[in-house]
This record gives C-alpha cells, structure tokens and sequence, in this order.
C-alpha cells in the first residue's frame, strides 16, 4: 500500500502517514484509505507554497466534509 | 525536468537569436558553459529564471546595505544611453533598443514527468517608441505536449514543477553560496536560511496544513458551540468562552509580533557577521592590541615588582654595599703587610742561623755551617774576638727584627677574615633582579613599538565601525534572548488558555434537536484533529530523516571534493542546520578557509537537492571564486559523473580551465558551450566547444 519507499520524498511521506496511521477516526478499507490519502497529499504539495491559505482550507474542507458525511466512525 | 533546448532573443548581452542545444543521444547529462566574465554567463541563467517566474532581481551592496531591485526590461536611461547611475540594469539588448527592435523573448523546451513542454516568454513594445518599462508587454505561452496551457494556470504549472522559493537551490551563484556559507559557520543560523532549506525540502507542505487542521478544528469547535447555545445554561459558559478566545488570540498576536522581532534581529545579527567578514583585519588588529596591551601591562608590573624588590635587598644590605671600596683597600693593604712579615721573617731566619754559625765558630773554633754547610779553619783569637762582637750586633738586629716582625701583626689572618666578611654579602639575588629589570625593560620596549605599529595599521581599518557592529551584535543577541524568554512565557500563557477552553467548553450541554449537524461536525473535528496529529508526528520524523539524509549526502560529496579525504570523517549537520566538518577522529574541525566554506556549502546544496528528490536541472554559476583548482575539478567530476538530472557548470577562466576541463571530462559532457564577445561590439557570441 505504500506509494513511496523514500524517505525524503515529500508526497510519499504524507501519503504513507496517511495510510499507515492506526488512529484514523473513519472506518474505511484499504482502497477507501488510499483514495482519502491520495487526495489529502495532492491538497497539501499544490498549497505548499501558498501564502494565502483561504483556498486550501477550502479545498481540502471539502475532501473532510465528504468523508465525514459518507462515512462512519469508530 | 530535463532542457531540451533553449532559445534567447536581444535578452541582455545577446543580441539577436541564440540557440542552446541541450539535447543529447550520449545519455550524459554533465553540461559546461565557458566565458571570460562579462560575456553572459549569469545572463543565461537570468533568462532561464525570466522566462520560469516573469522577473529577475538583481541586488547591490551600497554603504554596507545590500539593496535588491527587479530588473525592468527597459529604462529612461536607455532613451540618453547613461547608465553611470545605474545598477539594475534593463534586460532588452542595448544594441537592439538603439536599433529599434524592441523583441525580447526566451523559449524553453522541456520535458518533464513524460510530458513535453514548451514555455515562451515574450516582451514587446506597445508603442512604436518605449520609453519606459510599462511601455512593455509581457507575455507568456504554455503548451504541454501540444495542447495550449490558459494564461491564468501557467504559473502555478511552473510553480508546481519548481517553487520559485526554492529555485536558488538550482541556480547556485557566488553570491548565494557565499551568504549561506557565512550565516551557516557563524552560529547565528538565520530563521531565513533554515526557512529555504526547510522550503526545498518540502517541510511547509507538512507544517502549513498542519495549522490549517487546527485552524479546521478550532472552526468545527466553534461550530459545535453556535449550536450548544441553545440551551440557556450554557450562555455563561459561552460568555467565559468568548473571554478565553479573545485571551488566547491577542496571546497568538503576541507571539507572532514577538516571533517576528526575534526574526528581525536574527537577520540583523546574520547582516553583521557579514558585514564584521568584511573587516577581519581590523578585528585581528583589535584583537592583537588588546593582547600587546595586556602583555604591556604584565611588563609593567614585574618591572615595577623588580625595581621595589631591589630597592628593598639594596637598603638590607646598605652597609656592605658602602663598606666595599674600604674592604678593598684594606685587603690590598694586608696583602702588602703580610709579604713584608714574609720577608722580613727570612731576613730573621738567616740572621739567626748566621749567628748561631758565628756562635759555634766562636766557641769550637772549625765548625760546619748552618747555612752554607762549609766546615771553616779554625779561627784565630782575633779573629773570634772580632766574631763576637759581630755576634753580639747581629744578635741585636735579629733581637730588633723580631720586634718588628710581631709589630706586623697577622695579616694574613685579617685577610682571609676580610675575604670571609666581604664574601658573606648576598649579591647574587641583587644580580637576578638586575638581569630581570633589564630583560623586561627591552620586552617593555619592544612590545610599546609593536603597539605603536598596530594602532598605525588600526589607523588604516575601520575599527570604530567594526566597533560599532560588534556592539550591536551584542545588543541584538541580549535583545534575542530576551524576545525569546518573552515568547516561551507567552506560548505558556497559551497552552494554559487552551487547557482552560477545553475544560470549561466540556461543560456545555448539547441540544438534542440539533444531533445530526452536530455528529457531523464531531466527525468532522475528529478528522481534523487525527489529520493535526498525523502531520505533527510526521513532520518530527521527517525533519531528522531529512536532516540525516542531508548530511550522508553532504559528507558524501566533501569526501569525494576534498584533496585529503582521510583526513575527514564527514560533515554533521545539528537540528538548526548549522554544520561543521568532523576530523578522522571524531573532533569538530574550524573551517576559516572561505574556499573550504564555499565547498562546505556547495556539498550542502547538493545534498539538499538530492533529498528533496526534485528532478530539475542544476546551474552552477562559478561556484567558489575561493576554491581552489584541484577542488573545483573533483568538484566536476563530482558532479558530472553518474548524474540523473542535467548539471550546468558555468565558469570562466578562474575556475574552470577550458583545455583541461575538456581534456578530463570531455568524455563525460553531453554538451559543452564558449562564449565571447563577438568581435564588432560586447554583445555575447555563442559557439559549441567540439570534443
């Protein structure tokens, strides 16, 4: 299930963090984890760089609010 | 990212057209640019940086400032052809504007992740007689693999392939490698340094949306609690909440203004470390007085020590001292008495045994005598009468002598008293001290003719502003330390807010009416607060699985860079990225060399790059102006051999020599390239070095 065996590489590490975690407070299964994580890490690398925050909050608010509604918690 | 071609038209020394063919079927990717300076070297690199980010800064050091400007494409100036005032200088060709072609543009043809790309800068004129930088238009045109990228999505394209923060990591100049190095050694790491390494890393992508999780968290929160308002026993708890959140946010603006304070005078210090650079004779110079001063001073006090010490042994023995012309005359005097006694005691010992001869003589008549040992005849009665009375004078004489003799006394008794007596005054301690006075008196005047000697150099330095500087220094780091107390209290005043809030908002009672809004933003929080989490323990591990992978890497590349590699253990990096370079046994080595810290930081740069695991081509702008030739050719080699991404060495004759660069690494370049002025007028000519 890991995208990146490399240490150092940015998008591999918040991916595998991601998809690893045992405390993620959403039931899912392993190709519902790994869609969550994919677009989390596409949110988080593009507004890296961002000074202004308003968008990412936004964007990735809405990746939350999906999750939260379409799926249960533990 | 790999170059394919590159296309520069009238961009500042090259007038015209000129092509640079990056692609090769050799699968090398070690490039080289030669050029005495002056001859677009540096300009080639701004062109790649206008034509990715629509800007190029250029900056100048003037009255101890550095002071940096965007370069316009034209200026005013152009319109007189008068550029002694100015220092940002317009990027369009001089020789194109004076012949009227106002076209400048830069086309770069890439690939990158599979895709071909091509990005086309292009600036024209609006009038048909610009005079000024807004009388031009900028334009830039994407397309990847054919298809046409709209204007508002191509910056963040190229922002996406490479953040123009971290672009300097790949376009290494002087300049840069310089700035790093100083603020690195100096133990003054700037917030602005480790915030660019952090930058090329990637850590902001992990710790800007961590705090946007907590801001998420901290909004679903307030969420829940516009919803719990409904019930009236919790107005008082929502009121007491207000006052918290107010608390907590002028904390929060505290510390930032406090954060940003801190900020400023870590800058300020790392502006003065630089500037101090700038006067190391000067410090030396101080440094060498303060030590005469104190030797002086040393000299000073023995002399004074001495001079009291022997005054004092003087004054003891006074009376001896002044007794010594008399000791001498008396002994001269004894001397004389006693070889006097000696002679007038033989004189005596003869006359006696003369008499006693005449006395036998006198009596047995033949007799032997005494003292010549003769036997005489034997004597007449005359003869004897006239012996007698011979005998009867001479016994008076000897009777006379001996008087005289005792009168004498016994000098040679005095002598040997006197000697002991004079003997007996100690002078060898009075003889020490007088070597000691006289050794410090000429150590006192040579070090007053070194101090003479340093002040006239510290005449010629500029001790008062280094003076100044250092003073600052010390103030700004007082002032730090201070700021940096004030916040700690601050983020503590914060946590115990944030405790407070929880415990006081865990009081409120929920609505029945409202759950499924409310599971929802409980859900919502909960993610929100796994993801804060998630990204707070990544971001820990991540810093030092970078920071060790920066520092493999970094040793790596000195090992392979340095002229003496057994003499290194390698280069070790601490958690605020200042670094230093360990010796075979393990002992932190000082590295005053500038040739060393720029290799230092060149090994850096390259182990950032390599663990940022960003695929880009990299440019170096004679890297190290203070390296020396043995290390900037293993630098080379370094970096041309087994390279995935392509690595453009540029240099002019003081680094990297044409001849011999080719000569040991023509088999490993993929492309190597001349310029030169052309020979009508200083605008750039380009020609491909054949292997």
């Amino acid at each position: 299930m890991n995208k990146s065996k490399n240490e150092t590489d940015i998008s591999g590490i918040i991916f595998n963090a991601i998809v690893q975690s045992e405390e993620n407070p959403l039931i899912l299964n392993d190709s519902e984890k790994v869609e969550l994580a994919n677009q989390i890490t596409e949110i988080c690398v593009k507004f890296a760089f961002k000074k202004n925050r308003d968008k990412f909050r936004k964007e990735i608010g809405k990746v939350i609010a999906h999750y939260a509604e379409k799926y249960e918690a533990r | 990212m790999n170059i394919q071609n590159l296309e520069l038209t009238n961009f500042g020394s090259y007038r015209g057209t000129h092509k640079f063919d990056f692609s090769t079927s050799t699968g090398r990717m070690g490039y080289a640019i030669f050029g005495e300076i002056g001859r677009g070297k540096t300009t080639l690199i701004n062109s790649l940086l206008w034509a990715l980010y629509g800007e190029v800064e250029t900056s100048v050091e003037l009255e101890g400032r550095i002071y940096t400007k965007k370069r316009p494409i034209i200026d005013s100036a152009q319109t007189q052809n008068d550029f002694s005032k100015k220092w940002n200088l317009p990027l369009l060709n001089f020789a194109a504007y004076e012949e009227k072609d106002y076209t400048m543009s830069v086309s770069i043809k890439f690939e990158h992740k599979g895709s071909t790309f091509h990005l086309l800068r292009e600036a024209k004129s609006r009038t048909p007689r610009p005079r000024k930088n807004s009388d031009i238009a900028v334009q830039p045109h994407l397309s990847i693999d054919g298809r046409t990228v709209s204007a508002q999505l191509i910056q963040p394209e190229i922002e996406e392939i490479i953040p123009q923060k971290i672009s300097k990591f790949f376009f290494v100049e002087v300049d840069s490698i310089k700035s790093y190095s100083a603020l690195l050694f100096a133990g003054e790491s700037s917030g602005g340094i480790v915030e660019d390494i952090e930058a090329i890393l990637g850590m902001p992508a992990l710790e800007h949306s961590k705090n946007d999780f907590v801001w998420l968290s901290e909004y679903q929160q307030k969420s829940i609690e516009s919803i719990q308002t409904t019930d009236k026993r919790n107005k008082s708890i929502l009121r007491t909440l207000e006052g918290i959140d107010k608390r907590i946010a002028s904390i929060r603006t505290d510390i930032g203004l406090i954060g940003k304070d801190i900020d400023k005078q870590t800058k300020r210090i790392g502006e003065i470390d630089l500037e101090l650079e700038e006067h190391p004779s000067a410090e030396e110079q101080l440094d060498r007085l303060k030590r005469a001063k104190e030797n002086k001073s040393r000299l000073e006090t023995t002399l004074k020590d001495s001079y009291v010490r022997r005054r004092s042994l003087i004054s003891k023995d006074a009376w001896k001292i002044l007794l010594q012309p008399k000791i001498s005359h008396l002994s001269s005097h004894y001397s004389e008495l006693r070889k006097k006694k000696e002679l007038k005691s033989k004189t005596l010992t003869e006359l006696e045994l003369s008499c006693n001869h005449a006395e036998i003589e006198i009596n047995k008549g033949g007799a032997e005598c005494k003292v010549c040992g003769n036997i005489s005849e034997g004597l007449s009665k005359k003869e004897r009468e006239a012996k007698a009375d011979d005998l009867i004078t001479n016994r008076q004489i000897a009777v006379d002598l001996k008087a005289e003799i005792e009168l004498f006394g016994t000098p040679e008794h005095d002598l040997v008293s006197l000697s002991s007596f004079r003997d007996s005054r100690d002078s060898s301690q009075i003889e020490t001290l007088e070597d000691l006075v006289s050794r410090t008196t000429m150590d006192l005047f040579d070090t007053k003719e070194k101090i003479k000697l340093i002040n006239v150099e510290l005449e010629k330095a500029d001790v008062l502003k280094v003076r100044e500087l250092q003073a600052e220094k010390i103030a700004c780091i007082e002032l730090r330390g201070s700021l940096k107390d004030e916040r700690k209290a601050a983020s503590r005043a914060e946590s115990d807010a944030v405790e407070e809030r929880v415990k006081t908002a865990s009081n409120l009672k929920t609505d029945e009416t409202a759950t499924p809004a409310m599971t929802k933003l409980t859900k919502t929080k909960k993610i929100a607060d796994w993801l804060t989490n998630t990204f707070d323990k990544t971001l820990s591990t991540y810093k030092k699985n970078a920071r060790i992978s920066v520092e493999k890497l970094a040793t790596e590349a000195w090992l392979s860079m340095t002229p003496e590699p057994e003499k290194y253990r390698g280069v070790k990096i601490n958690e605020r990225w200042q670094t230093e370079v360990l010796s075979s046994n393990g002992k932190s080595l000082p590295i005053g060399n500038p040739g060393h810290r720029q290799t230092l930081a060149v090994c850096i740069f390259d182990g950032l790059r390599k663990t940022s695991g960003r695929k880009f081509p990299t440019f170096y702008d004679n890297p190290g102006s203070n390296i020396s030739d043995v290390v900037l050719q293993k630098m080379a080699k370094h970096f041309w051999d087994n390279t995935d991404d392509q690595i453009v060495m540029l240099s002019h004759g003081g680094g990297l020599k044409k001849q011999n660069t080719m000569d040991l690494y023509g088999n490993k370049l993929a492309k190597a390239w001349e310029l030169s002025y052309s020979s009508e007028n200083t605008t750039t000519s380009v020609k491909e070095v054949i292997q």
